[in-house]
């Protein structure tokens, strides 16, 4: 039971009855209250998943029918709200706070007997690239204890790498899946924009958020995306089209594919040996039949303007119910508004305060037209651009960050350099289109990942042609 | 006309959001933000081409930061007096004109 690290190892281990279910859970949580160092878990909870793993145990003995996660032991990033377990977004402010409900994503894992062991450490509210800004503490790589994990979702990422769980649920905003998943080196997956419901996700940035799946390989990804997307009537967001199942496409190959690689991601600021990375696996997807072939998107150096700007905005009017009243943390004071004041001043981390600054900027009479819609404008310009480039190309090969995961505390006073690193990442998030990162080497002993993007609800394409680079490296 | 967000901005910005911040913070807040939104003033110089169905409005910065404060406004009598068909006798002043005619049917 200790070699087993991806899903379809452990399902047959559980099948063949190598294990059981209780002792797989067991051994997770050992090895989460083992690697403490990498403070990857905001909480763990021993004995309500022992005692769903026993449940599951007797459905399998009773022969009742089961789906392939049933029993798998996962991890939840803490932004995603979980009944009766606290659910903190690693923030001062929702310290305290246990939600009545599942986030819908979760409430699906359930239904398919997964075991949620804890929830895991990340930037407070998901804002960070890095997952230093936590109320938890900074999370460090498993592959460099001196080195960030990622952000947002380091913890998330952190627990598959180091073999606690073999998936994780993560949220991604800017590339908060992918970036950690590439410094880690595991592989990450964002979905297309309203593919997967965000009812009971804190939010951060609404037009953005969205959740995806940590896994060891590509095929455990589709698997979980698989398990957790679809329409949802309690998000408005979510479509309506059929999920395009993923699991049978992987072993299609990429004969007659057509991928785009924009030079504009190879260039300036990217290290060159992650560059070189994709020309690699750019030559091995060609020798697999994929026409492939270097291509440009003029518009992809005004994503992370608009992202900054727009992320921000959502953010100052999402986090404007943190008052002290109806959620979370409140310092008692004299009169409402300084119990308002001294409650989001103590209860929110450096960064939140930062970004609400700017979101409030952007957003105020004077500065609204300059910033907030011309970065609206914008926006819509760059779903254009990419549906046009669609029309040429199947999908999209670039870095998901154009560095190896930096040391703790190297940017942590230089804001600006640290947006830098989701430069790669925002293109999809701005475009709400899907995009995965799968780990193709290191550079100085160092993960790296490259990026595959496909149009928009093609979730299925980035799985096919990612489990191409997967099987090549 | 480029954004110069100065240290009264930030401190103006940190009041409507409810923050406070002592002077060495906002000292640091204040240089970051400059840094920050002078590499999102970026998107000024971007080309907006088809966006015919988007409102284009003048992108002139002008500094009109209000105070966030309450006024007294008439909107809902001025609304309420221009309502067609009053009915005096309904509670709320404002009748709905009958959709079948009672006495012809």
């Amino acid at each position: 039971m200790n070699t087993e690290r991806t899903i379809s190892e452990i399902t047959s281990g559980l099948h063949s009855g190598s294990f059981s279910v209780a002792e797989l859970v067991e051994k997770s949580i050992e090895k989460a209250e083992q690697y403490t160092e990498y403070n990857a878990f905001t909480s763990i909870h021993k004995d309500a998943a022992l005692e769903q793993a026993r449940i599951v145990d007797e459905k399998r003995k009773r022969g009742e029918p089961m789906h392939d996660l049933a029993g798998v032991p996962c991890a939840v990033k803490d932004l995603l709200c979980t009944k009766g377990i606290p659910t903190t977004a690693a923030s001062g402010m929702l310290r305290e706070f246990v939600p009545p409900y599942d986030a819908e994503a979760v409430a699906q894992l359930k239904e398919k007997d997964v075991i949620i062991i804890g929830k895991t450490n990340m930037d407070e509210f998901g804002m960070g690239s890095s997952s230093e800004f936590s109320a938890f503490g900074a999370v460090r790589n498993p592959h460099d204890m001196e080195r960030v994990a990622g952000g947002s979702s380091g913890g998330s990422a952190v627990a598959v790498a180091a073999g606690i769980v073999p998936f994780a649920l993560g949220t991604d905003t800017g590339g908060s899946i992918r970036q950690p998943a590439a410094f880690c080196g595991v592989v990450g997956f964002k979905p297309t924009y309203g593919r997967v419901s965000r009812y009971g996700v804190i939010a951060y940035a609404s037009s953005f958020d969205q959740v995806g799946p940590i896994a060891n390989t590509v095929e455990d990804a589709a698997l979980v995306y698989e398990a957790i997307a679809g329409h949802d009537a309690k998000d408005a967001t979510t479509s309506r089209e059929n999920v395009i199942p993923t699991h049978s496409s992987l072993s299609e190959g990429v004969k007659g594919v057509k991928i785009g690689v924009p030079k504009e991601f190879l260039g300036e600021g990217v290290n060159r040996d992650i560059a070189g990375f994709v020309r690699l696996a750019a030559e091995k997807l060609a020798n697999e039949g994929a026409h492939v072939e270097d291509c440009t998107i003029p518009v992809s150096e005004y994503a992370l303007p608009v992202y900054l700007v727009l992320s921000r905005a959502e953010a100052s009017t999402n986090l404007a119910r943190y008052d002290g009243v109806r959620y979370g943390k409140r310092e008692q004071r004299g009169a409402l508004n300084e119990m308002y004041i001294a409650t989001r001043t103590n209860g929110f981390g450096a960064e939140v305060k930062r970004r609400i600054l700017l979101g409030t900027f952007v957003l105020s009479s004077g500065y609204a037209d300059r910033y907030y819609h011309k970065a609206a404008t914008l926006r819509t310009e760059i779903c254009s651009a990419y549906a046009k480039l669609f029309d040429r190309y199947d999908a999209l090969l670039f870095p998901t960050a154009p560095e190896v995961a930096f040391k703790i505390g190297e940017k942590m006073d230089d804001p600006l350099k640290m947006y830098m690193s989701d430069t790669l990442t925002v293109q999809a998030n701005v475009a709400g289109l899907p995009a995965i990162s799968i780990p193709v080497g290191k550079v100085n002993g160092l993960p790296v990942g490259v990026q595959v993007m496909a149009p928009s609800m093609r979730e299925d394409v980035c799985f096919r042609v990612g489990a191409v680079i997967e099987r090549s490296h | 006309m480029k954004a110069q967000p100065s240290e009264a901005l930030v401190s103006r910005l940190a009041q409507f959001a409810r923050l406070t911040f002592s002077s060495e913070e906002m000292d640091s807040y204040a240089s970051e933000f400059r840094d920050v939104v002078a590499y999102v003033d970026h998107i000024e110089r971007a080309y907006v081409s088809h966006t015919s169905d988007v409102k284009t409005k003048s992108t002139q910065t002008v500094e009109t930061l209000r105070d966030d404060a309450t006024k007294p406004s008439d909107l809902a009598d001025t609304l309420l007096k221009h309502v067609p068909g009053q009915d005096n006798n309904n509670s709320r002043g404002v009748g709905v004109p009958p959709v079948f005619d009672t006495a012809s049917s």
